[in-house]
């Protein structure tokens, strides 16, 4: 099995401030491998495991990039094909990038996590499937079997499961539910800073990036804190803490 | 079992400072930082003194600095008024930085010059004989370790190379960094865009052995207080408290206004000087360097760490080169502690081994502030009747003069 995982860098959520008079976002934060992205890398793993084979990874994203995609190969991925420059980043064109690296190889299986955690647009996958024009499974909790050439995936519908059977190679991309994915030893580290990296400039790839819609404006959501004070003897502060409580539910 | 010439334990800016010369020497060096990410864990003032960072790494022009510092100034505190004496540069040697953008810019030459950094990953321990270090679970094996623990070093405790702070040689500080536009800060503290201020309080809200900062960075502004902790603990003061209060002077107020507060972080900082850093920097292949040797200097008005820490990884560095030249690695220790001893680092240390004792004297935090702002207030408050200045300051100083001047006197010699 050749499996590619497609996996996304956002910034790290946790650590964006956001500015409380303007609600603008500080993004100057270290980057991470998305949380999906490492679902979809841990399900390569395991069917790595069980049918041999190599998995890489590939992604589009910042100069920092080069060190985000250690986290892929740290976790156990092969080796990595990425693009590591500033680029005008729109889903179209992600896809785009990932889609012209993908049919450069021939890939049995393309895994991505359903969504990403930053933008969650959820669109890598469909359009990246349709690039290349090969089937897509979409919303996979499990992958049930791969043999003879198919693969059986569990698509997770909300209020009921679908079972899917698709001829490979196929994109598939994987909720949250699928696995837990490992967290790499210091051991697995080390050896990832000796996996090959294969940075591709767009310049080699010759895709044409094209700016289909742009973001206006990105602030945080208004939050009203209600700013009240209770003060006093304990006995009543406690009273009246409660009395609170009761009026807001 | 993986093996390195070298491993680092710690990625603040002592650990990144050796990491950094070691790579640069082809050594293959390996640096274990406990936090996320390199920087997340590594907290400080605001200032860093240059010279270091000009002298040893190739590319410094490209270093993420926040502001040169022109404007330095000096404020005296009491409860509701200050008195400020400010020095206004031609050149500048020393920026403001963001410590955590800073380490991380370090830590991506220590990889361009193919040292290997690790982060989220704690050490656990260090064996002896053969030297290895265990994290994960894992040992690696190594010919030297650089403990670049920081401040609160445990290894290096448990080593038995260093021994823990006493209540009296370590001060903990306190930082929130305020956001604004960066003409907003232009404008407040009259500087040019690549122009910072560095400003240092004493007096309220401690009246004791610590002090204020502020400086400011490209669009934002980092304040805090310092506190020594005996003084703290003696004068049962909470830190939150203080800061608080000193936020809330009349004089950060108006400097403060409209910024809006995006980072809150505190730290100890040793400030034992020369009486802090033990006799031996090392016990064989194992050597330490930055707060862990307690390489910082508290002058009172200044306070150098970031350059002195960084300093003490070179030539951690480079004493390990030295060492694996001569063929002879156990001897790193030993070319190590003589070259620091030979060093700047243990020149300026000694030079001020008595400042100490005189930044002990808490009449420098609450007598003279308060002197001096109430002979300025005399002089500057005209109702009716004026006052001469001399007669405000026989006034101010009466029955403590000799003891004034031999504070000033020992203030003059000491710092």
């Amino acid at each position: 099995m050749k499996i590619a995982v497609c996996v996304k860098e956002i910034y790290n959520l946790e650590q964006v401030k956001i500015i409380r008079e303007t609600r603008e976002p500080i993004l100057d934060v270290p980057k991470k491998l998305d949380d999906l992205s490492k679902n979809a890398i841990e399900e390569a793993l395991r069917i790595r495991e069980k049918h041999g084979g190599e998995v890489v990874a590939i992604s589009a994203g910042s100069k920092d990039l080069k060190k985000t995609i250690k986290e892929a190969l740290a976790m156990g991925a092969d080796r990595a094909i990425i693009v590591s420059e500033d680029f005008q980043s729109n889903a179209e064109n992600t896809a785009l990038i990932l889609s012209k690296i993908l049919s450069k190889d021939s890939f049995d299986l393309i895994l991505f996590g359903d969504a990403s955690s930053d933008e969650y647009s959820a669109q890598m996958a469909p359009r990246v499937a349709e690039l290349l024009r090969i089937p897509q499974i979409t919303y996979v909790r499990e992958i049930k079997e791969i043999s003879d050439g198919k693969i059986v995936c569990i698509r997770d519908m909300d209020y009921y499961y679908e079972t899917v059977e698709s001829n490979l190679p196929c994109v598939v991309s994987v909720t949250n539910e699928i696995n837990e994915p490992r967290i790499p030893a210091l051991k697995d580290i080390l050896k990832a800073s000796k996996k090959p990296v294969d940075v591709v400039s767009l310049n080699d790839l010759k895709v044409e990036l094209v700016n289909p819609y742009q973001i206006l404006e990105n602030l945080a959501p208004e939050i009203d804190r209600k700013q009240e004070v209770i003060q006093g003897d304990l006995k009543e502060v406690v009273k009246q803490i409660v009395e609170v409580i009761r009026r807001e539910i | 079992m993986e093996r390195f010439d070298a491993v680092v334990i710690g990625g603040g800016v002592a650990g990144l400072g050796s990491a950094y010369t070691m790579a640069v020497n082809d050594l293959d060096v390996l640096l274990i930082e406990r936090g996320g990410n390199i920087g997340e864990k590594s907290v400080y003032g605001g200032r860093i003194y240059s010279w270091v960072f000009e002298q040893y790494v190739k590319g410094f022009d490209n270093a993420p600095v926040e502001r040169w510092v022109k404007k330095e100034r000096l404020t005296f505190l009491d409860e509701s008024e200050s008195v400020s004496i400010e020095f206004s540069a031609s050149r500048a040697c020393s920026f403001t930085a963001i410590l955590t953008k800073f380490n991380r810019w370090l830590s991506e030459k220590v990889e361009d010059a193919g040292g290997l950094v690790v982060s989220g990953v704690k050490v656990e321990d260090v064996k002896r004989e053969p030297l290895r270090v265990v994290a994960d679970g894992e040992e690696i094996g190594c010919d030297v370790v650089v403990d670049a623990e920081g401040v609160n070093p445990i290894i290096a405790m448990k080593l038995g190379i260093r021994k823990d702070w006493k209540p009296s040689e370590v001060a903990v500080g306190v930082k929130e960094v305020f956001k604004f536009s960066e003409s907003q800060i232009n404008e407040r503290f009259l500087v040019e865009s690549d122009e910072g201020l560095a400003n240092l309080f004493i007096g309220y809200p401690v009246f004791g052995n610590g002090g204020g900062f502020l400086y400011t960075n490209k669009d934002t502004v980092s304040v805090g207080l310092v506190v020594r902790v005996d003084f703290a603990m003696k004068k049962k003061l909470e830190v939150y408290d203080l800061v608080e209060k000193f936020r809330s002077h009349r004089e950060l107020a108006s400097l403060l206004k409209g910024g809006s507060m995006i980072e809150y972080s505190a730290h100890l900082v040793p400030e034992a000087g020369i009486h802090g850093v033990p006799e031996r920097l090392h016990d064989k292949n194992i050597l330490i360097v930055g707060d862990t040797a307690g390489f910082v200097l508290n002058r009172g008005f200044t306070i150098r760490g970031v350059d002195l820490a960084f300093y003490s990884g070179v030539l951690a560095g480079e004493s390990i080169k030295k060492a694996l030249d001569e063929g002879e690695i156990a001897l790193a220790g030993e070319i190590y502690q003589r070259s620091v001893e030979e060093s700047v680092i243990m020149r300026e240390l000694e030079r001020f081994r008595k400042a100490l004792k005189v930044l002990e004297n808490t009449r420098l935090y609450e007598d003279y502030p308060k002197t001096i702002i109430g002979i300025l207030r005399d002089v500057f408050e005209i109702k009716d009747e004026s006052k001469k200045l001399y007669d405000s300051v026989m006034e101010k100083t009466k029955g403590k003069k000799l003891r004034m001047l031999m504070d000033v006197f020992s203030a003059f010699r000491g710092l």
